[in-house]
């Protein structure tokens, strides 16, 4: 009965595979070839590493709010005093338009990235003047709390 | 009757004359200048001085108007004269209706009545002694009709013995007569001395008529001596018939022929003089004793005319019949003068008057008339109280008119007092006690008055429930006066005073939750305050100004409920605190917020901070903390009129 199975194990509980006593059927090719490839890959990875790391290098040292800090809303819905005179960076989503006086500048909502509840900010007319701020647009800007725990955009770019 | 409407006239007249000298009195205060005024100077402009003329007119008339504003339409404030006036009328109105009412029964002269209601307690004078003493006053009468006047005048004396009846009164007569008498001596003195002096008069006369011989005598020698002597060359042709009877004369006194006569003839013609002056001075003595005789007499007579009324107006007619008799014998008089026959007369009228009054009282009393009884004994009493009788009168029959009367007393006591619930009792008793006193007039009156009081007290009312304060304590106060015992008048006025203390508690009540801002408690308990506050303008303000605020709470509390049913528990809240605003003491509100704080702590929270960043002038924390209250519950009225309300301060102030 065993030996007119081939898949049967020559010896019961034991599987073998049914190209176990069989040969290559493909033969091997030369080794050569294949690390030229190799290496050029890598060094098409690498340049474009670098490239990609130059961008973020030339963004990074183009970016003027390089070396403030991010605005902490959560400090400033606690303490605002704290933060009065502090220059913070903050990336801003337009959330509302509040007021608008000519020579005192633009009242907005804003809210940040890290934080969805919105904070007032004064964006002056010399800041606000060449922007137009529509909801939902993101802007970079440098932030200051003045007295009264008013926020002051001091510069504003588009994202 | 008749008495009664005079004297209803004279007070009413007195009061007129009252109410006018007070009106007077007024005028005159009116008219008093209250700073002293300039001397008046001299008008040149006559048109001027006309209508200086014509406004000082208007003045007079305007305080004459003034006066009589104050008396007629004005009422007499306490105390005031006026206010006196009015009491005294209005006691003076209430005797009237309380005399009218007992119908004219009661002697209405205090001091008579105090001496009839004596005398019905007296006891009588016995009959013995009534005839006794009847016939010895006759007895005087019918000696005067002899002419003994002298046994009469004893006779009086005897009278005055019966002091129960006669009281002195005859004794008081014979000293009269014996005064008239005596002054009857004076007289006959007088006529002994002018005798004297008549006699004295005589003998001067006879003196003066030698004394006149002996001078003639005297001159007629000298005469003679001196034409035979060669004497004097002018003598007095005239001298013996001197028309004067030897009494010196100016000329001869002057003459220088009389100068030279001797000293004899000079002092004879002295003392002639002398007895002429004492003829002359005792004549005139008799014609003085004469006139002074002669009025004694006329005096005597008058006094005893004069006693004779005295007589007849004390009553005493028994002695004046006596006493016009005695005038007449003792003056010599065959008839009595006008005034003394009328009164002789009206004695007569008056006793018999008497005699017929206590006939009809006895028989009024026999038959229980006693109302009419009292009639005819009181008319007796007055017209002759010491008529025998009158003074005869058993006790017995007295006593029953005194029952009476002392009950019309009490009744007219109880009129003027308008105590008629006692009254009514006492006219029940004067019914059975006198059948024949008529109540019509008295019931009529309590009738009368009872309904005037109660509709006093209806009125009262009336105006108490129209707010009218005054008019009802005016209305109450009259209905009292009207009827004191008035049954219906304590529970009214207690009710009203009631009320009136309920009033004025709610006022203050009121006035302590306006003061402590408790509107709510005003609120629950305005059917209270509303009436009380009928005519009190301002307090009805401040009860609508606290209606309308708890009525915007209950509002709120509606749709907060509503709200929170429908899940909206931020505008529940919302709706809570906007309301609380309004009534920040409101327990009810107070407690729905609380509530409701819990359950959106979020969104109240940021509002709050919102709240407290404005208050501190935080504008812009403020601002970003109302723009995060709104992005929660983006319906949000205060987050909504916060950011609007602090954008526009900000922009605004940063412009400056």
């Amino acid at each position: 009965m065993s030996s007119l199975n081939p898949y049967q194990d020559p010896e019961p509980g034991k599987v073998v595979s049914p190209f176990a006593q069989s040969e290559n059927a493909v033969p091997r090719k030369n080794g050569g070839n294949t690390k030229v490839v190799l290496w050029i890959g890598l060094a098409v990875v690498l340049i474009a590493a670098g490239a990609v790391a130059g961008i973020f290098l030339t963004g990074y040292l183009n970016d003027p709010y390089r070396t403030l800090e991010p605005f902490p809303v959560s400090k400033f819905l606690d303490t605002p005093r704290s933060l009065m005179g502090s220059k913070f960076k903050a990336e801003l989503r337009v959330e509302a338009d509040l007021a608008y006086k000519e020579g005192v500048g633009r009242l907005m909502l804003f809210s940040t990235k890290d934080d969805s509840r919105p904070i007032a900010v004064m964006v002056p007319t010399p800041v606000a003047k060449d922007i137009y701020f529509t909801k939902g647009q993101t802007y970079m800007a440098e932030l200051e709390v003045k007295e009264g725990g008013l926020i002051y955009a001091n510069s504003c770019k588009k994202n | 009757m008749r008495i009664l409407v005079r004297k209803t006239e004279i007070l009413c007249w007195s009061l007129v004359i009252c109410s006018w000298s007070l009106g007077g009195l007024v005028c005159a205060q009116d008219s008093q200048p209250s700073a002293p005024t300039a001397p008046a100077e001299p008008n040149p402009d006559p048109v001027k001085a006309a209508n200086t003329a014509k406004e000082t007119e208007k003045g007079t008339g305007s305080s004459s108007s003034s006066a009589m504003d104050y008396l007629f339409n004005r009422k007499p404030q306490e105390g005031s004269a006026a206010k006196e006036v009015m009491e005294a009328q209005s006691r003076g109105k209430a005797k009237l209706i309380a005399q009218e009412a007992l119908g004219g029964g009661r002697i209405e002269d205090p001091a008579m009545r105090n001496r009839f209601e004596k005398y019905l307690g007296m006891a009588e004078v016995t009959p013995d002694q009534l005839k006794s003493y009847e016939s010895d006053s006759n007895k005087v009468v019918q000696l005067l009709r002899g002419g003994k006047t002298t046994e009469a005048w004893k006779e009086l004396y005897k009278l005055a013995e019966y002091q129960n009846i006669d009281a002195g009164v005859s004794l008081e007569l014979a000293n009269r007569i014996e005064s008239i008498w005596n002054a009857d001596r004076t007289s006959s003195q007088l006529d002994k001395k002018n005798e004297q002096l008549r006699r004295e008069i005589d003998s001067a006369n006879r003196n003066a008529d030698m004394m006149s011989n002996e001078i003639r005598q005297d001159e007629i020698e000298f005469q003679k001596k001196m034409r035979s002597g060669g004497g004097s060359k002018q003598q007095p042709a005239n001298n013996g018939g001197s028309p004067n009877g030897g009494v010196p004369s100016t000329t001869q006194e002057t003459s220088g022929s009389t100068a030279s006569s001797n000293v004899n003839s000079v002092l004879g013609k002295l003392e002639l003089t002398e007895e002429y002056l004492n003829s002359l001075e005792k004549k005139a003595r008799i014609k003085l004793n004469e006139l002074k005789s002669e009025k004694l007499f006329d005096k005597a007579k008058d006094d005893f005319a004069l006693y004779i009324t005295t007589l007849y107006d004390s009553g005493r007619q028994r002695h004046v019949l006596i006493a016009a008799d005695f005038w007449r014998k003792i003056f010599d008089q065959g008839d009595y003068p006008v005034s003394m026959a009328q009164q002789v007369n009206a004695s007569l009228e008056m006793s018999r008057d008497v005699q017929n009054n206590i006939d009809v009282f006895n028989h009024r009393l026999e038959e229980k008339e006693i109302s009419a009884a009292t009639d005819r004994l009181q008319e007796a009493f007055m017209l002759n109280e010491l008529h025998p009788s009158v003074l005869g009168l058993p006790r017995a029959k007295k006593k029953e008119v005194e029952g009476f009367t002392r009950r019309l007393s009490r009744m007219q006591n109880m009129l003027e007092a308008r105590d008629f619930s006692s009254l009514e009792t006492l006219l029940e008793e004067m019914k059975k006690m006198a059948p024949d006193f008529d109540t019509t007039k008295p019931l009529a009156i309590i009738n009368a008055v009872k309904l005037e009081s109660q509709l006093r007290l209806g009125k009262a009312k009336l105006a108490a429930q129209s707010g009218d304060l005054k008019m009802a304590m005016e209305e109450f106060q009259t209905a009292a006066e009207t009827w004191p015992g008035n049954p219906d008048l304590k529970d009214k006025a207690l009710t009203f005073f009631n009320s009136q203390d309920m009033q004025t508690q709610s006022l203050t009540e009121f006035d302590r939750l306006v003061t402590e801002n408790n509107y709510r408690g005003i609120f629950d308990k305005q059917l209270m305050f509303a009436p009380a506050m009928k005519d009190d303008t301002k307090r009805q303000e401040q009860l609508k100004a606290a209606l309308e605020k708890v009525k915007g709470a209950e509002i709120a509390i509606e749709k907060a409920n509503l709200l929170r049913a429908n899940g909206d528990v931020f505008g529940a809240w919302e709706a809570v605190e906007l309301a609380v605003k309004d009534l920040p003491m409101d327990i009810k509100l107070n407690t729905l917020r609380g509530d409701l704080s819990g359950k959106g702590a979020e969104f109240v929270s940021a509002i709050n901070k919102a709240k407290e960043a404005e208050a501190q002038k935080m504008l812009g924390y403020s601002l970003t903390w109302y723009a995060i209250a709104q992005r929660q519950y983006p319906a949000s009225q205060i987050a909504n009129q916060g950011i609007e309300r602090i954008s526009q301060e900000i922009v605004s102030k940063s412009a400056l």
